[in-house]
Order: structure tokens, then sequence, then C-alpha cells
């Protein structure tokens, strides 16, 4: 059964590059521009095996999401990693905080997030 | 300066202009200017930035489909050879094997160069970024309004503040160390945390 990953960030381009690089690894994708329309993706009852989401993006940022992620059904266990240019560790611990499972600072390396993807998804 | 002497105010110190001076509100209103078009500029730079980006990770990902379609019919027509030599126990043509396994090579080599290389476009939202704190920097410059500046202590200490009040913002490692880097400290850049960490 193939893993669903979703993905989560404003930029298309950073979008586009990530599902070229996660479908290759045999996963299937589905992404959102914005943490509103992946709640509402979230709330249709789509459960995904992983959630990558960007940090700063316009409206919900990847802080909240998490938080109102949590508070779904079938989400709190469910892996949430953050992928940003931010690098600072107070930031982290805020993500830590609302529920974040792991940090990735942009760009990761297509190796360095199947080896991320295989320590954190279920089997 | 004459001018306000004549109207009886106290002279502005020496290496300043007077608040009322016009060329005053002429250096503001070309702060201004400048200001705006130093903005415009770096929007211009950000949608170019956009536009390589994608062109540069949606090519990519064209490529590694053609790749991935090369390895396919090479396997398809190798497979196709093996089948008819079967009856014959010869099993596959030994240069269609060999072919296949130099394309095999060639497309993993390639498709893990190429995923490499899309995942490089992850840089262009860092640059995205970095032009947005740089248009920020640059809307600040149309505060600098010389009356201001030379007549209070607030409008002096404005360009500092526009960096302090932009420094909130830089949140990559990159930025704190070309700022450490600007004031002299390169050393200063409070660490570099690991890119990837697991909670």
């Amino acid at each position: 059964m193939m893993k669903n990953i979703l993905l989560v960030d404003d930029s298309p381009t950073v979008l586009t590059s990530m599902r070229q690089t996660i479908t290759r690894g045999g996963y299937a994708v589905e992404d959102c521009r914005s943490g509103e329309d992946a709640m509402k993706k979230l709330g249709s009852g789509y459960r995904p095996d992983l959630i990558i989401t960007d940090l700063n993006m316009d409206g919900m940022d990847g802080i909240e999401f998490i938080t109102q992620a949590r508070k779904t059904g079938g989400c709190r266990f469910t892996p949430i990693l953050i992928l940003t240019t931010e690098s600072g560790q107070d930031h982290r611990n805020r993500a830590k905080s609302a529920g974040a499972t792991g940090w990735l600072v942009k760009p990761v390396a297509p190796q360095q997030l199947f080896d991320v993807l295989n320590r954190v998804l279920p089997a | 300066m004459a001018k306000t002497m004549a109207a009886g105010r106290d002279p502005a110190p020496p290496g300043t202009i007077a608040p009322d001076d016009p060329i005053a509100a002429t250096f503001s209103a070309a702060m201004a200017e400048y200001s705006r078009v130093l903005c415009g500029q770096i929007r211009a730079a950000s949608e170019v930035s956009h536009e390589a980006a994608t062109t540069w990770v949606e090519g990519a990902g064209a490529l590694v489909a053609a790749v991935d379609a090369l390895r396919d019919r090479a396997r398809a027509v190798a497979a196709g050879a093996g089948a008819e030599n079967a009856p014959d126990g010869a099993g596959a043509d030994p240069r269609d094997a060999a072919l296949l396994t130099v394309i095999d090579a060639f497309a993993e080599q390639a498709l893990a160069r190429l995923l490499a290389l899309i995942a490089e476009g992850q840089r262009h939202d860092k640059a995205s970024q970095m032009l947005d704190a740089l248009d920020e920097m640059a809307g600040g410059l149309a505060q600098l309004d010389l009356p201001a500046i030379t007549a209070s202590q607030h409008g002096a200490t404005l360009p500092v503040r526009l960096i302090e009040q932009a420094e909130q913002g830089f949140v990559m490692a990159e930025q704190r160390r070309a700022l450490a880097t600007a004031r002299g400290n390169p050393a200063d850049t409070g660490g570099a945390p690991d890119p990837v960490e697991l909670f």
C-alpha cells in the first residue's frame, strides 16, 4: 500500500520540486497552497500518512496549521515535518511545542529526505 | 541657511540642514522616489528568480520522465528479445543485455543527479524571502525624512532602527551571517543548528 504524503507550501516551485522528489521515492502526494486549504482537505476526511508543511505562509502559518491539525480526528499522531528556510532554535522550539515531529531546513537533498521519511513513517 | 537666519530662527548646527530648508524637502522627495524605484527593481528580480526556478524544476522534471521512459523502453526491448530467444534456451541476446546494463546505469546516475537539481529549486524560496526582506528595507528608505533627521535624535537614528527592524526578519543562517559580516563580526552568527532535527 502506497503511503500518502500531504505537502503544504505557498510556493508552487517548492511544491513542484518536492512532488517530483517524493513521488520518485514511491509515495503518493497531495499538495495544498495554504494552511487553510490543508485544513479543508483534512476536514473532508483525507488522512495522509505524513504531512510536510512550510512555516511561513500567508494566513495560517505552519505552527497554527500543526496546532489545528493536531485537533483533527485521526491526525493526532500523524508525523508532521516542517520544511522551512528558517534555522533558528526558538522557532524550532515553537514548532516542537505545537506538535511537529521534525524540522528540515531548505534545501533538503533527496536522500536526506528519504532517510527522514523512512524514520518517521509508520511501517 | 541665510533663509532661516532671515526668518529669525536659530541657524542649523554645522554640517546639517535646517528643517525648513528646501534642500531637505527635495532630498526627502528624491529618497522616496529612489525607494520606489529600488523596491520595483527588487520585485522584478524576485519575479525573474521565480520564473527561472519554475523553468528549472519543470525542465528537470520533464528530463526525469524522459530518462524513465528510455529505461522502460530498453527493458521492454531486452525482455522481448529474451522471450524470442527463450524457446532455443539461449535467453536474452548478450548485446541487448549489455546495452540494458549501460542504459540502467546511465538512468540511475542521471535520475539521481536530476533529483538533486530539482531539490536545489528549493533555494528559490530562500532567495525569494531574502528579496522580500530587501524590499522591506528599501521601502524604509522612503522614511528618511531629512527634516526629521536633522531635527531630532529619533530621526538621526532612523537608519539603524530600520536595520534593527529588518533584523527581526533575518531568520536564515545566510542572512545572519551576512549581517554579522557587514558589522565586522563574521564569526558571530549565532551558530548554525542542524538542518535536520527530529523531535
